[in-house]
């Protein structure tokens, strides 16, 4: 029980950090691409979504590792560094759906504050206030993911008991033992956690009035 | 405020809108810009509001016997913006109530919410659904919202793009009466309008008809 406890704070601080950290830059950058018009950097993060998040998880590993470039920070296999994986494989998922959330009105809102003389912060300000559903959503998007996500955690984090083990790495290293009921617990909780995001998602994106 | 308008093209998707257009437009006066769908009204609105760049051409705004020259590269003039108000031809809102859409404006502009601004709340009777949610209300009311945002803000040059579309007679007098005001305070005021009609009751000095790139009237 004591374990499953462990796992929960590890997999929430990391889902919630990584989430909260991503959309913050990921809302700068969608702001960024429909402001300026760059569609490049558009396609650019778009084709960083079908990346694999093994090799996210292996690059991090590689730049992190002691020899590596930024391996005098130490942080491999510390619950930071998963974060830090995190944060940047979901970037593109959420400027994705970011811009695509928001492009529709997002002239018409710029518009709005052009002609009433607003400056740049006032427009940023009237941008988070008026797509804060979007941003929201994406949010939930970005929890859902991360939470699911095993690759990149396993490598970078090491899947240490009560330090980086989170309920995805959890599962594979209880599967391995042939320790299948404390993995179906795990599951269960892993599901009934996504399942919380996706309804966050649901009645956020306000898509269950249409039905 | 007074405009000059001097050689002014633009095009889009190749398709020439205006060419050489020149005009002058005095302070106090109220002009009427009419024309087909698509014959550039609202683009000439946007020039004006600094919305859209003409291809080339000059445009000069005088505001109290000064000159202010918006030439290429055509970047914002905030002095000159600062006396113009602009409404749009489509609705936009922005979530919440009523009251938040029609303060949006001088929120924005940094203005107080002086008594002038509630007398002209109280001219257009929308006490009765200010605390209303945006999407609550009908389309006339929506217009009028969008108006009231528009009016508000200090101003020495209005464009309104369409303004009576959508609006009931009620609101429609109240409008024209309010704008006749302005007008003989010697605010200057161009509307842009699709049916010559919809003008009647407006004391306006000018109609530019706007025709094949070129104004005529």
């Amino acid at each position: 029980m004591r374990e499953i406890f462990n796992i929960f704070i590890v997999s929430m601080k990391v889902i919630f950090i990584s989430s909260s950290i991503s959309l913050i830059i990921s809302f700068f950058i969608s702001f960024l691409i429909l402001d300026k018009k760059l569609k490049f950097l558009f396609l650019f993060f778009q084709s960083f979504l079908f990346i694999p998040s093994v090799l996210i998880g292996l690059l991090i590993y590689i730049i992190f590792k002691r020899s590596g470039i930024l391996g005098f920070l130490n942080l491999l296999y510390t619950s930071k560094i998963i974060i830090i994986g995190e944060t940047i494989l979901i970037i593109p998922l959420m400027v994705l759906f970011i811009v695509n959330g928001i492009k529709d009105r997002f002239y018409e809102i710029k518009e709005i504050n052009e002609v009433f003389c607003g400056n740049f912060l006032k427009n940023l300000l009237l941008m988070i206030k008026e797509f804060r559903n979007e941003l929201l959503s994406s949010f939930f998007i970005g929890c859902g993911r991360v939470m699911g996500e095993t690759g990149l955690a396993m490598i970078v984090g090491g899947n240490i008991k009560g330090e980086t083990r989170t309920f995805s790495t959890s599962i594979v290293l209880y599967t391995m033992r042939g320790e299948i009921e404390k993995s179906i617990h795990a599951g269960i909780l892993l599901f009934a956690f996504s399942l919380i995001f996706n309804l966050f998602y649901f009645f956020n994106s306000k898509k269950w009035k249409y039905f | 405020m007074e405009i000059f308008l001097k050689n002014i093209n633009k095009s889009f998707n190749g398709k020439l809108l205006f060419s050489d257009l020149n005009l002058s437009i005095k302070e106090g006066k109220m002009h009427i810009l009419y024309g087909n769908n698509g014959s550039g009204k609202t683009t000439l609105l946007r020039i004006l509001a600094f919305l859209t760049k003409p291809d080339n051409g000059e445009i000069f705004y005088k505001i109290r016997e000064k000159i202010f020259k918006y030439a290429f590269p055509y970047s914002i003039q905030k002095d000159v913006l600062l006396n113009v108000s602009y409404l749009h031809q489509k609705n936009i809102l922005l979530k919440g109530n009523v009251d938040y859409n029609i303060k949006i404006g001088k929120i924005l502009r940094g203005e107080i919410f002086d008594e002038e601004f509630y007398r002209l709340i109280e001219m257009f009777g929308v006490f009765d659904f200010i605390k209303k949610d945006i999407n609550e209300i009908s389309e006339g009311q929506r217009r009028i919202v969008c108006i009231l945002r528009s009016l508000s803000v200090k101003w020495e040059l209005i464009l309104l793009d369409e303004p009576f579309s959508n609006l009931d007679s009620n609101y429609m007098e109240r409008l024209k009466k309010y704008l006749n005001g302005e007008k003989d305070k010697g605010k200057t005021i161009i509307i842009a309008t699709p049916e010559i009609n919809l003008v009647n009751g407006l004391n306006y000095d000018k109609i530019l008809k706007l025709e094949n790139g070129k104004i005529t009237g």
